[in-house]
């Protein structure tokens, strides 16, 4: 699980309306606003990718202005990493092995 | 348990949210269950851009864990975007160098071999080239990520150990005409003012800067000044409608290089309509012919007379109206404070420094700098371009603390504070970055060492100097974190180094900005920090040229322990004895004040209590600056102290418009622009192997006007093949209304070698900066195919 913290801003006119959008996505959590059209929002996912794409539909949704990241816990998917588990990807279709390195 | 640590991350998250906008939640931290929670905060910075964001990263079981914003930071008050937060994926990341690599041929393949070999081989092929062919035929090529340690001390070792000034760094390719236009324009490199004007400004002017994909946390605080006042008029100037553009209220689209006319155009408004401030200007001006002849206002406006608006919007192209460019200026002068934000756009071009200096004088000419809400700020692109490259001596003609080494008494003073025999660096400068690749090219360098940068990608007309970095003529050494593909085509030695947060060191940002990055996590076994390579090589040096001057020039280290100590050291000899007195004054930055502000200190700070303020808010003014007291020469409230300007005044200088080295004819006929995109990096070797920011954008496409696609056929997503008289790339169409019709744009992170677009584009350079012209080049356009399934590549 990661979780993230925002400051999602909107026009003050339209924070209200942002702030339901934003509460209907899957993941996202809205813990207040302010008459500056600030609203605080928490997302949790499943891994830091998949927080990006949550990012990406807050981004999409209308009135909303600029999505800020104030915080990230990614502590699970960091073990998971850290014990083999999961190893940070990189795309698919990458040569896997370095043509420049002699195997030994 | 599981639920309650959930609840309590949420909370924290929610909280730390709050805080930025002072909102209250109805919990508190205290409240909370504090579910176990031994994570450790380490502050810094973020290495990801030249905003000088400070973050601080959470570790675990020596594990980093988690990221959060610094609310006090005056950079970014605890914002970050979302390349900020995923780089500690690099840290971890399977891929890291761990062991130091080595072919003696090019083409060989390479094989692991220990430090204690590597650092021999480097030393002893630094040493013969040096024995065999001088002092000249040895060379470093830096980079603005490298901390200002690292940098401090490779040139130390270069300049004052191997005796040649042969020592660049990629802010060659990124800055150096800001750093030309400060220098001739107000006598002193870097900014006046910063950030904290963004609050207090009335009317802000962005011209060749996309900073909202560029500089993202920033653009937030000019985004969030304008919402909070809707008078505030933003206006954007750029030959691409970008994301930049969407707050604008006015926006100038024009014709590729033809910046120069509009601004002097605005001139011409200004001048014209008396809407200068005149005492401002007798009490602190000069006006320079273009030739640096002394002028007067009079010679100024006859010079202006040809950039009437009729002519200027003309000249851009016919899509900018007259009436607008007198809107634009109008506002500028008039606002309660106009502040100009630039960056590659003005920098990378022939015309580099005259941008700048135009972009200048409009505010020298309205008194729009040194107040509240004013100045001309050029936003850095690297994190440490300004602190390292700039200020610490990272470029082949200035010596650490804005010293030219043309002048032998600064030459002297930096002898005295290394303690080596005066005469002992030499006189002339060294190669500038396109001269030095140049010079590999003619096989005059024989050993190079580049850190932390990849020029096999990121040169323009990268493939004429390729040819030479993949001979085996110039040994290369490369010190990095991943393969690159420099360490690919050009390495024979490539030598795994520690990563942010996994060493020590100061960044300078932007703004004069000094900020600490502590220690927080060991790097991967067997990379090390560039500062320990640095001295165990300078050792072997000494001792295979017998030389007891590279000795004294790493005696103050030896010892020292190479996380924490070791960096202090250096940067107590730089900050103590090379800044003592300059401009750059930043004695009272000391690591232990450093580590006590929550994002640093702005030079000069000349002392530590003063240091502990933040330091200097506002250059130059009397009461805020205190070496405008200390160096006052009248009683004015100004003081223009700068080391270049002997007059201590403004210098509005008389620029023509001129065109780009390259303009678009038959058979060339589309302008070609190059830039970057909010989810990347440079040449991508941190940010494409984080797989979400990869997917993202995982390839880069050529944006094409929607008229010009549709006169040439090109649907979106067609392959388009784009050539210029140096190189091809075959890319992806976006068919876009970014570009103005005529243009084309392509971002240069991709590596793959089809869409590398440095292959393309040119290496003229502007004769005073030496900064190429990325930014523009002539090209055709013609589609190849229809869409096809494209991989991405990283080597």
């Amino acid at each position: 699980m990661v979780v993230g913290g925002f400051v999602v801003q909107c026009l003050p006119d339209e924070r209200n309306k942002a702030a339901q959008a934003l509460s209907a996505l899957q993941g996202v959590e809205v813990y207040g606003d302010d008459e500056q059209g600030n609203v605080v929002v928490v997302a949790e996912a499943d891994s830091s990718g998949e927080l990006g794409e949550v990012v990406k539909r807050m981004e999409k949704v209308d009135s909303v202005l600029n999505v800020g990241m104030t915080y990230m816990n990614m502590e699970d998917e960091a073990e998971q990493i850290a014990s083999g588990e999961s190893t940070p990807k990189v795309f698919d279709g990458r040569k896997r092995k370095r043509d420049s390195l002699e195997t030994p | 348990m599981v639920q309650s640590r959930r609840e309590f991350l949420k909370r924290t998250a929610a909280l730390s949210a709050a805080s930025y906008v002072g909102m209250t939640l109805p919990f508190r931290e205290e409240g909370l269950a504090r579910a176990a929670d031994d994570t450790v905060w380490h502050r810094g910075s973020c290495r990801l851009c030249g905003v000088g964001c400070r973050v601080e990263l959470g570790v675990k079981d020596s594990k980093p864990v988690a990221l959060r914003g610094v609310p006090k930071s005056r950079t970014n008050y605890g914002y970050v975007c979302m390349k900020g937060m995923l780089f500690w994926k690099v840290m971890n990341h399977a891929e890291r160098l761990t062991t130091p690599l080595y072919r003696a041929q090019k083409s060989d393949k390479f094989k692991a071999i220990s430090w204690d070999e590597a650092l021999d081989i480097a030393a002893g092929k630094f040493a013969s080239a040096v024995k065999e062919h001088g002092n000249d035929s040895v060379a470093y090529y830096g980079s603005g990520q490298a901390l200002t340690e690292e940098t401090y001390f490779f040139q130390k070792i270069f300049r004052g150990g191997l005796q040649t000034n042969n020592v660049e760094g990629n802010p060659r390719l990124c800055m150096a005409s800001a750093v030309g236009g400060y220098l001739t324009s107000f006598g002193a490199d870097e900014p006046i003012g910063g950030y904290a004007d963004i609050e207090k400004a009335d009317c802000m002017f962005i011209i060749g800067s996309n900073m909202a994909e560029a500089h993202p946390v920033i653009f937030r605080r000019v985004m969030r000044r304008k919402l909070d006042n809707p008078e505030v008029t933003i206006i954007n100037a750029d030959p691409r409608i970008s994301l930049t553009s969407r707050i604008a209220d006015i926006h100038l689209q024009f014709k590729p290089g033809t910046d120069l006319a509009l601004l002097n155009a605005m001139a011409h408004v200004i001048v014209k309509e008396k809407l200068y401030d005149k005492k401002f200007i007798d009490d602190y001006t000069t006006f320079k012919t273009g030739k640096g002849d002394l002028a007067d206002l009079a010679q100024y406006e006859i010079f202006l007379a040809d950039y009437t608006p009729e002519q200027a919007a003309k000249t851009m192209g016919g899509k900018v109206t007259a009436d607008q460019i007198r809107e634009v200026a109008r506002r500028f002068a008039t606002s309660k404070g106009t502040m100009s934000f630039w960056t590659m756009g003005l920098n990378q071009r022939k015309q580099g420094v005259w941008a700048n200096n135009l972009v200048h004088n409009l505010h020298i000419l309205t008194g729009q700098l040194l107040k509240e809400g004013a100045d001309s700020l050029s936003l850095t692109g690297q994190p440490n371009a300004c602190g390292g490259v700039r200020e610490g001596g990272g470029l082949c003609h200035i010596l650490p603390g804005h010293r030219l080494v043309a002048k032998e008494p600064l030459r002297n003073q930096v002898e005295e504070a290394w303690g080596i025999p005066k005469g002992r660096i030499p006189p002339k400068p060294g190669y500038h970055t396109m001269a030095m690749f140049t010079a590999v090219n003619e096989k005059k360098i024989k050993a190079m060492w580049i850190n932390c940068t990849s020029p096999v990608q990121s040169l323009p007309n990268c493939n004429l100097y390729n040819e030479g970095m993949a001979r085996d003529d110039t040994f290369i050494v490369c010190t990095d974190i991943f393969p690159t593909l420099t360490t690919e085509l050009a390495a024979n030695l490539v030598l795994p180094t520690a990563f942010h947060f996994e060493k020590t060191g100061v960044y300078g940002c932007t703004e004069r900005r000094s900020q600490l990055t502590r220690k927080a996590i060991d790097p991967p076994k067997g990379a090390k920090p560039e500062v320990w390579i640095i001295r165990e090589w300078g050792r072997k040096l000494a001792e295979k040229l017998n030389d007891p001057v590279i000795t004294q020039c790493i005696k103050p280290f030896e010892g020292l322990e190479e996380g924490y100590e070791l960096p202090k050291a250096i940067w107590d000899e730089y900050s103590q004895k090379l800044t003592k007195g300059r401009d750059n004054d930043l004695r009272g930055a000391t690591y232990e004040v450093l580590e006590q502000m929550y994002d640093g200190v702005q030079w000069p700070a000349p002392t530590e209590e003063y240091a502990l303020t933040g330091g200097t808010v506002k250059k130059f003014v009397r009461g805020m600056d205190p070496m405008a007291d200390s160096h006052a020469k009248d009683d004015r409230p100004y003081q223009f102290y700068g080391p270049a300007h002997p007059d201590q005044k403004l210098w509005i200088w008389m620029r023509p418009q001129a065109d780009p080295e390259e303009i678009p004819d038959a058979e060339y006929p589309f302008y070609l622009s190059t830039g970057r995109i909010i989810d990347h990096w440079h040449t991508m070797s941190m940010t494409g192997r984080v797989k979400e920011l990869l997917r993202a954008n995982p390839y880069a496409y050529i944006e094409v006007n929607p008229v010009d696609a549709g006169r040439m056929g090109i649907k979106p997503g067609d392959m388009v093949e784009v050539t210029s008289r140096r190189g091809t790339n075959v890319l992806p169409a976006k068919v876009y209304e970014g570009p103005i019709e005529g243009m084309v744009f392509v971002y240069w992170h991709d590596q793959h070698p089809d869409r590398m677009i440095n292959k393309v584009t040119k290496d003229a350079y502007d004769p005073g900066s030496k900064e190429p012209e990325f930014k523009i080049c002539a090209c055709k356009v013609q589609k190849v195919s229809g869409p096809k399934a494209l991989k991405p590549y990283i080597v």
